[in-house]
């Protein structure tokens, strides 16, 4: 296995494993850090006048994730 | 599911609703036949974006009951964007470099899993479940 390839795939376990310590962390009582979910609900909410900008922002980036995963 | 803390009962915590396990049932009998079609074939991607595009109507049309305003996050937020930064400038540069086995994007390093019918249909599940959370959001 070549020395970037292991690189890429430490980078992608370790960010990863952030990932779920947080959320983990998150879900303390008290904790002042928000959830993914919070998170992500907190970005939705934005809108252009009458326009959900954050809603449909975070639908497309879940649905071209979706499509890139199962479809190409 | 969110409960405002100290006012849920241990029976509250451990009764599943039966609309809550209904849900989970159409979605994990969707995700199994969403995890039979293999990748680059028509089924696939119409699948996916039929999908795709019926549960985002769902979550713009308001027809689903959605959980109050969440309050705006405090500056602990801002150490989501550490394993992000990192995951994304991974991602980019080993694409930018052409996804190759040196250079591997993440998808690139899912293909393998996800050709068993197994790890498809789980991976399919955990998708929808997620997109279902935030249409409820």
């Amino acid at each position: 296995m070549s020395l970037t390839r292991t690189v890429a795939i430490g980078a992608f376990v370790a960010g990863w494993l952030a990932l779920a310590a947080l959320e983990l962390l998150a879900r303390r009582e008290g904790s002042r850090l928000p959830t993914v979910g919070q998170l992500c609900g907190y970005v939705m909410r934005y809108r252009a006048g009458i326009v959900p900008v954050g809603r449909i922002g975070v639908y497309a980036v879940w649905c071209w994730l979706g499509w890139h995963l199962f479809a190409r | 599911m969110d409960h405002p803390r100290g006012l849920a009962t241990p029976a509250s915590h451990a009764r599943v609703r039966p609309r809550t396990l209904l849900g989970l049932l159409v979605l994990a009998v969707l995700a199994l036949v969403g995890g039979a079609f293999p990748s680059f074939s028509r089924q696939a991607n119409l699948y996916v974006l039929v999908l795709g595009a019926g549960i985002a109507w769902l979550g713009l049309s308001g027809r689903v009951h959605r959980r109050a305003d969440p309050a705006r996050p405090s500056r602990a937020a801002l150490w989501w964007l550490v394993p992000a930064l990192l995951l994304a400038a991974f991602e980019v540069v080993d694409l930018l470099l052409g996804s190759t086995y040196p250079h591997p994007t993440m998808s690139k390093l899912m293909d393998p899993v996800l050709d068993h019918y197994g790890a498809r249909s789980a991976a399919y599940f955990g998708w929808l479940a997620a997109f279902w959370a935030m249409v409820r959001r």
